[in-house]
């Protein structure tokens, strides 16, 4: 496996904001996030306006991963399940296969029972939606590769655009005078 | 691993700068937030030790903007440079599209450089990915400093797969910017979008 990129189809989103509006509604959630295992966001459904949903996705990536390092030193391979309780507000984070985490945002305490119960039902019909894929030839995006190479090398160009080569010929001097 | 997301629209890119603990990582990363436009950056997040060591990541997204109605993304994290941080250096590297290798220019730090990329070559190899395919950036940083060691020797000892590499002064900037560029690039090159 050499540097894949995953890739998400609208097809598939559609599917799954669907399992997971059924799940805010049954365990009146706040929200729900589904993130990659490697800390990039899926979808998210719900009221995530006080979210920063990236930062969000690379530290709980972060902190699963961590976790699964703790399990490994106690004899588990993983563990599925994460429970965070705050003062207000409390999360629970599911593992979705090898693929996927589900982050579910709740209130009321009382409904821990209700999300773990039906977070188990979502993440095996979200896991399922992941794992078939996406309508591709549907979706299949005519983008030309130079020509976003060409845009993104622009933009970087304009992001980074300092006299820093000027400097390091700066250093190089200092340094010989050394 | 780079992800590409049809329904958000989205595109994100994943880089890691990697190397020997107090090389120039976080400072790297600090420069970058400090220095470019609040309209490309995001909130940078330091997981830090009281002593402002890296315990666990620092990670910063960057907002390259809308490009071919994709909005795209390059995460930025660094990993955590002492020997026995090994686990979390593991598990940030996954899916890393790009890595930064940043050497202690500083004679006395030879082998840390040495070991840490030693131990990034075993980590890549791990997550089967190749080093010689893998964007890759060498960044010798801290030339301003009296004892330290020639870039030719560097070059020789450290950068044995022959990456582009760079000098810096990451605290002052220098170099910060060349480095960045050129890996985003990369990542960018290597990058297929008709899937």
């Amino acid at each position: 496996m050499e540097n894949h990129k995953t890739v998400t189809f609208s097809s598939q989103i559609k599917e799954i904001d669907k399992y997971l509006d059924d799940f805010i509604i049954k365990t009146k959630s706040v929200s729900i996030i589904l993130i990659t295992k490697d800390g990039q966001l899926i979808t998210s459904r719900g009221d995530v306006s006080f979210i920063n949903t990236t930062a969000l996705a690379a530290l709980v990536a972060g902190s699963f991963a961590a976790t699964k390092e703790v399990a490994s030193l106690l004899g588990e391979r993983e563990f599925s399940i994460l429970l965070q309780q705050g003062e207000k507000r409390h999360v629970h984070i599911s593992l979705l296969g090898s693929i996927a985490m589900m982050v579910v945002v709740f209130e009321n305490l009382k409904n821990v029972g209700k999300v773990r119960f039906y977070a188990k039902e979502a993440s095996q019909k979200v896991t399922e939606s992941l794992v078939k894929g996406g309508k591709r030839e549907e979706e299949r995006v005519k983008v030309e590769l130079s020509n976003f190479k060409e845009y993104a090398t622009n933009l970087i160009d304009t992001i980074f655009s300092d006299s820093d080569s000027a400097l390091i010929d700066q250093t190089k001097t200092e340094t010989k005078e050394e | 691993m780079a992800s590409l997301n049809y329904a958000l629209r989205e595109i994100n890119f994943k880089i890691v700068y990697y190397g020997p603990g107090l090389g120039g990582k976080t400072t790297n990363l600090e420069y970058i937030y400090q220095s470019i436009s609040p309209s490309y950056k995001g909130k940078m997040i330091s997981l830090m030790t009281e002593q402002e060591r890296t315990l666990f990541f620092d990670f910063l997204p960057l907002e390259l903007g809308k490009i071919k109605g994709f909005t795209t993304r390059v995460h930025l994290y660094t990993v955590p440079g002492q020997e026995y941080y090994e686990a979390s250096r593991k598990l940030i590297l996954k899916g890393a599209d790009g890595v930064v290798f940043i050497v202690d220019s500083q004679k006395h730090r030879l082998n840390e450089n040495v070991n840490s990329y030693n131990e990034l070559l075993l980590r890549l190899k791990e997550y089967q990915l190749d080093v010689d395919t893998l964007p890759c950036v060498v960044q010798y940083n801290k030339r301003d400093l009296s004892d330290i060691n020639p870039v030719c020797q560097l070059e020789e000892t450290i950068n044995i797969h022959k990456k582009p590499s760079f000098e810096a002064v990451a605290i002052k900037g220098i170099g910060v910017f060349a480095t960045i560029k050129v890996i985003c690039k990369s990542v960018i090159e290597k990058f297929e979008l008709n899937v």
